[in-house]
């Protein structure tokens, strides 16, 4: 069973994964810029920052792509860094979800920052979307779920 | 800018060397219609196949993540494509056409480390942002009306 880490502080060797539904386009391999910016602008929900997931908290990426998993929808994961997250500035917290183990929030990429800042947020998103994604995973789905 | 830095317009200046709006390819039909022509078709697919769409049935993109386009935003976007795509001679159309996760729609176009978008926000307003080397050298409003 993978270690339960709420609260664990976020080790620079740790890969961490941004979900995102294929529908968003905001992964087009086909592009020379694959990875939009988008996919790591928060929304009026992210209070704390945007949601970022533990791979050590699962036993394969493709768990991770289940959460929340709408029907008929593929998913692909954004493979990030902690360290590399860290050196461009970004503060990573270990927040606890009710959606899964392994939640950490992103707390550069807040509403409320972007609220404060939306240039910075803007900066910040571009950086990680075009320089610090490591691998993209996927695509995973479509799942099996009841709701769609 | 789109309207105001000319010769540095990567929306206005320059053919698209890529389109992800499944846009006929511009070479194939270079032989018969101006580029101007291509650009126009182009426009036109980026709100019949994306814009549209996500208007009609905006749950198909509703994630956690992603707050779809608001009925304001499609609006706001729509007339704004529509402007881009009726100008003489057509502008440029976007690389990529991708809902903000806010509410809103965002056109970007890029070339190198520079990147030129619209920012079509939920309330239905819009911004014109330019990005060298990530950094915002330019945010100003679009005009919606």
């Amino acid at each position: 069973m993978p270690p339960e880490d709420a609260g664990e502080p976020v080790a620079d060797d740790e890969v961490l994964y941004r979900r995102v539904s294929d529908r968003s386009g905001w992964y087009d391999p086909s592009l020379d810029r694959p990875i939009a910016w988008e996919a790591f602008r928060p929304n009026e929900r992210d209070l704390d920052g945007i949601s970022l997931w533990r791979a050590r908290s699962y036993e394969s990426p493709e768990r991770v792509a289940r959460i929340g998993a709408k029907a008929n929808r593929q998913y692909f994961l954004l493979v990030l860094r902690a360290g590399t997250l860290r050196s461009v500035g970004a503060t990573m917290l270990p927040t606890p979800s009710p959606a899964g183990p392994g939640h950490v929030t992103l707390a550069n990429l807040s509403a409320i920052e972007y609220r404060r800042d939306r240039n910075a947020v803007r900066e910040l998103a571009e950086s990680i979307a075009h320089d610090l994604v490591e691998d993209v995973e996927g695509p995973f789905g479509p799942f099996d779920v009841t709701e769609g | 800018m789109i309207a105001v830095t000319k010769g540095t317009n990567l929306l206005t200046d320059e053919p698209p060397p890529s389109m992800s709006t499944g846009a006929a390819p511009e070479a194939a039909l270079a032989s018969d219609l101006t580029r101007s022509d291509v650009h126009r078709m182009q426009w036109q697919q980026v709100i019949d196949e994306k814009l549209v769409e996500w208007g009609r049935y905006p749950a198909q993109l509703a994630e956690p993540d992603l707050i779809p386009p608001t009925d304001s935003a499609i609006r706001s976007a729509v007339r704004i494509a529509m402007d881009m795509r009726d100008a003489s001679p057509s502008h440029p159309p976007p690389l990529r056409v991708v809902p903000d996760g806010d509410g809103g729609v965002v056109f970007e176009r890029w070339e190198g480390s520079s990147s030129e978008s619209i920012e079509i926000h939920g309330d239905g307003g819009a911004e014109y942002v330019q990005i060298r080397n990530h950094r915002v050298i330019q945010r100003t409003a679009w005009p919606t009306e």
